[in-house]
């Protein structure tokens, strides 16, 4: 037993984004970053958060970061805070009590007759999947009585999303002059709440719609819209969101032969952000592979995996398409060519709503961004390993996948190449994509991994557990080795040192603070 | 709907870019060669006796059956793992599927055009038939069953989770065919039922009623000898009317979807979880 104190530091708070509409004024979107003041702008003010209105007050509110979640709380303003469209009452001289914020909960500040907003009034709505380098576009409703919403340049409010239809949507009013959002049979559908919609749904202020990766707020009397990033744009590792958050209490799996469902994993909580390149490790029977397929989706796991603002489980079909795996079998035609396997994958991805020259286009923009441009006419049979990797995350990159998870990708390779696939690997995620990597040579190429996921098997329960989630020198710092692959040496049971319980209690404990 | 036939379209290109590069053309070699061998066999006799017609006729149907099989029966199973990705990847299964059947229906095309002008090379057929020339029919009979038979190859394939396995069942289907074709034993009772859903009865009711087996021309061969023996028990199935080929021809259309369905239901199955 390592008697030795290691200092591991914590992880820094969760980002998350406060978008904020002001009245006239262009949506501002603010990055959480901790604790932050919200107060009127006005000379002097030592807010962080200052909003130029006259019914916020100088001190009104603050965020706090607690329990890995952020909580608002209303320092007894005078006009006071809505949130969700309830009154926040004052419980003390300090202001109400703090209550825990989750995606799309929305902050108000106006009179009391909601009905009737004051021309200064202030909303903000919290996420942690909003992207701060996003713009976002307000389109005005009124007047209108239909407003279609897709690629098309002749739509009223014409998005960006590559993974949007062309005539995706519409918005309609009724008789009643309430709106109602219509799909037009889109590919990726439409969903209002992160519920995907049958067909249409009558819309309320403040329903967040989502279009493919377009998220759309309406308003009542306005839509605000977020215009995508392309996937060639390099992404700000300063401001990142958080592309999966994963809260699993179980996984259940029925075994070949036996009639029950044994455990095979348990309480796994971590959040992956935008432009991870995640190492998984874990000894024989952790959990690795159980742990991936319930990130799929293929084992339905007790508890929550959020893709985004969306329930991964109950928005299945709608967003299975955004994680993409690599199994460690070859999943191409060894007698088709590079050029023509990744050119179906596309058409058959993107066929009906792109035209020739789009789909052509995405081809040649992923065969050069994966480094096959001179192997493009080659027959699969006659590539390398490493080569057969690389077009096979193409297939997966050619979509709108978010996470790519390749199991084991590097089995079989020599050295050389197995540095050159992670490097390549490494590159998906510069403009912001996730690659999630099972591997048995972790040392390789150590340095390009940002997060470290460690599953042990517990002697305790024999089911699998986090034993750490991370970077690469607090992984090292905490279970006190010189190399990731002395990481499994030290957790497993079975030619190891066994400590698989002692770092699963220590990071559970570092975990909870 | 639209997606579905525009994966349809995209896996026929493939399908015929595989065919190219794995020398799949050699499927129709082979199918030359058999039909050679067959022809040439029973070429001779042929339209003389009532059993040298029938069994004539036999051994072309279990060569027509033997070629279709043979054309799709490790397709399927040997791309497992690829349909799965594809599938999560979003990729319709009845697209797959029916691209292969649609692929294939050029392919046994091609096939049963080789056989039948070698079977008109060796076999002096006669010219009429019960609704077209007998050769057409004797064609769409022939291409008919070698289609129904590489579907039914493409059904194995995708139930089968590996080529040996697909393999392994191909002698067991082929020989149910064979015994169930109603030339080699009489069917009676449950047999009778599963012959039923075999191309090869089906095959062998089509050719008979165009050739008409149960005419006085084709004789039984001890009736060469002794003319006062005649046949008594004549076989319906080998009538000469239109309504004989018909729901021959039906039938192997009919049996052929049903193994289109299978076909798509079991790699649905398959891969229920991705």
């Amino acid at each position: 037993m390592n008697d030795k104190t290691v200092y591991y530091k914590p992880l820094p708070p969760k980002p998350a984004t406060l978008m904020i509409l002001e009245p006239g004024a262009n949506v501002r979107m603010v990055s959480l970053d901790g604790d932050m003041r919200v107060g009127r702008d006005v000379p002097g003010s030592t807010a962080d958060i200052r909003i130029n209105s006259a019914i916020v007050s100088r001190d009104h509110g603050e965020f706090i970061y607690a329990d890995n979640s952020y909580h608002y709380k209303d320092n007894g303003s005078l006009n006071g805070t809505y949130f969700n469209g309830v009154y926040m009452k004052k419980i003390n001289e300090r202001g109400s009590r703090a209550l825990r914020l989750i995606d799309g909960d929305i902050l108000r500040i106006d009179r009391h007759n909601l009905s009737i907003p004051h021309p200064d009034a202030v909303i903000a709505i919290f996420s942690t999947s909003f992207n701060i380098n996003e713009q976002w576009y307000r389109y005005d409703l009124s007047g209108q009585i239909q407003v279609p919403i897709g690629r098309n340049i002749d739509c009223g409010i014409s998005l960006t999303d590559f993974m949007a239809s062309r005539n995706h949507a519409f918005l309609q009013m009724q008789m009643d002059g309430r709106w109602k959002i219509i799909d037009t049979g889109s590919t990726n559908g439409v969903a209002v709440n992160k519920n995907l919609i049958n067909g249409e749904q009558v819309l309320n202020p403040f329903d967040i719609i989502k279009i493919a990766n377009t998220s759309l707020i309406f308003l009542g009397n306005e839509i605000i819209f977020n215009v995508v990033r392309t996937n060639t744009e390099k992404l700000d590792y300063n401001n990142r969101s958080v592309v999966m958050n994963v809260g699993i209490e179980d996984v259940k799996v029925r075994r070949h032969g036996s009639l029950g469902k044994k455990t095979l994993l348990r309480n796994i909580h971590l959040d992956i952000e935008s432009g991870d390149f995640i190492l998984i490790l874990g000894g024989s029977g952790a959990g690795k592979t159980t742990f991936l397929r319930a990130l799929l989706g293929q084992y339905r796991a007790n508890g929550k995996i959020m893709l985004g603002d969306m329930d991964l489980y109950k928005n299945f079909k709608m967003l299975k398409h955004k994680i993409g795996i690599v199994e460690q079998f070859s999943s191409t035609r060894d007698n088709d060519t590079v050029y023509h396997t990744i050119e179906d994958a596309a058409l058959s991805k993107l066929a009906g709503d792109y035209s020739n020259d789009e789909i052509h286009q995405r081809v040649e923009d992923i065969i050069k961004r994966m480094m096959l441009t001179s192997l493009r006419n080659n027959l699969i049979k006659n590539l390398s390993g490493g080569q057969k990797k690389r077009v096979e995350v193409a297939i997966q990159a050619i979509g709108d996948q978010e996470i790519f998870i390749l199991d084991e990708p590097d089995s079989g390779m020599d050295f050389a190449s197995r540095v050159d696939l992670m490097e390549n690997l490494k590159s998906c995620t510069e403009s912001g994509g996730v690659v999630s990597v099972i591997s048995h040579s972790p040392d390789d190429a150590a340095e390009l991994f940002t997060k470290v996921i460690v599953l042990a098997k517990s002697q305790s329960d024999e089911v699998g557990h986090l034993a750490f989630y991370g970077d690469v020198p607090n992984a090292l710092k905490f279970f006190g080795v010189n190399k990731l692959s002395e990481i499994v040496m030290e957790i497993n049971y079975e030619g190891g040192k066994g400590r698989a319980d002692e770092f699963i209690n220590k990071f559970e404990a570092t975990r909870r603070g | 709907m639209t997606k579905r036939l525009k994966q349809t379209s995209i896996y026929i290109k493939k399908n015929f870019r595989l065919f190219m590069n794995q020398k799949d053309w050699k499927f129709i070699l082979i199918a030359a060669v058999i039909s050679f061998l067959v022809c040439s066999i029973v070429g001779e006799n042929m339209f003389s006796t009532y059993e040298d017609t029938k069994s004539g006729f036999f051994a072309i149907i279990s060569a027509a059956i033997w070629i279709g099989i043979f054309n799709s029966i490790q397709r399927i199973c040997k791309e497992h793992n690829t349909i799965t990705s594809e599938y999560r990847s979003g990729l319709h299964i009845s697209s797959y599927i029916m691209s292969h059947v649609i692929f294939d229906f050029f392919i046994c095309l091609i096939q049963s055009a080789i056989l039948m002008a070698i079977c008109c090379v060796f076999i002096d057929f006669p010219s009429d038939g019960i609704i077209m020339p007998a050769v057409a029919e004797y064609f769409i009979t022939l291409f008919l069953v070698v289609w129904g038979s590489d579907i039914m190859g493409i059904m194995i394939s995708s139930v089968a989770s590996t080529p040996n396995v697909a393999m392994t069942a191909m002698p067991f289907v082929l020989i149910l065919q064979l015994v169930m074709s109603g030339v080699l034993f009489i069917l009676e009772g449950w047999s009778e039922v599963i012959a039923n859903v075999t191309f090869s009865k089906w095959g062998m009711s089509a050719l008979g009623s165009v050739a008409d087996l149960n005419s006085e021309e084709l004789p039984l061969k001890m009736s060469l000898i002794f003319p006062e023996v005649r046949r008594v028990e004549l076989e319906d199935v080998y009538d000469c009317v239109a309504s004989n080929l018909l729901i021959a021809w039906g039938m192997i259309m009919l049996i052929s979807l049903v193994c289109i369905i299978i076909s798509i239901i079991s790699l649905k199955f398959r891969n229920r979880g991705a």
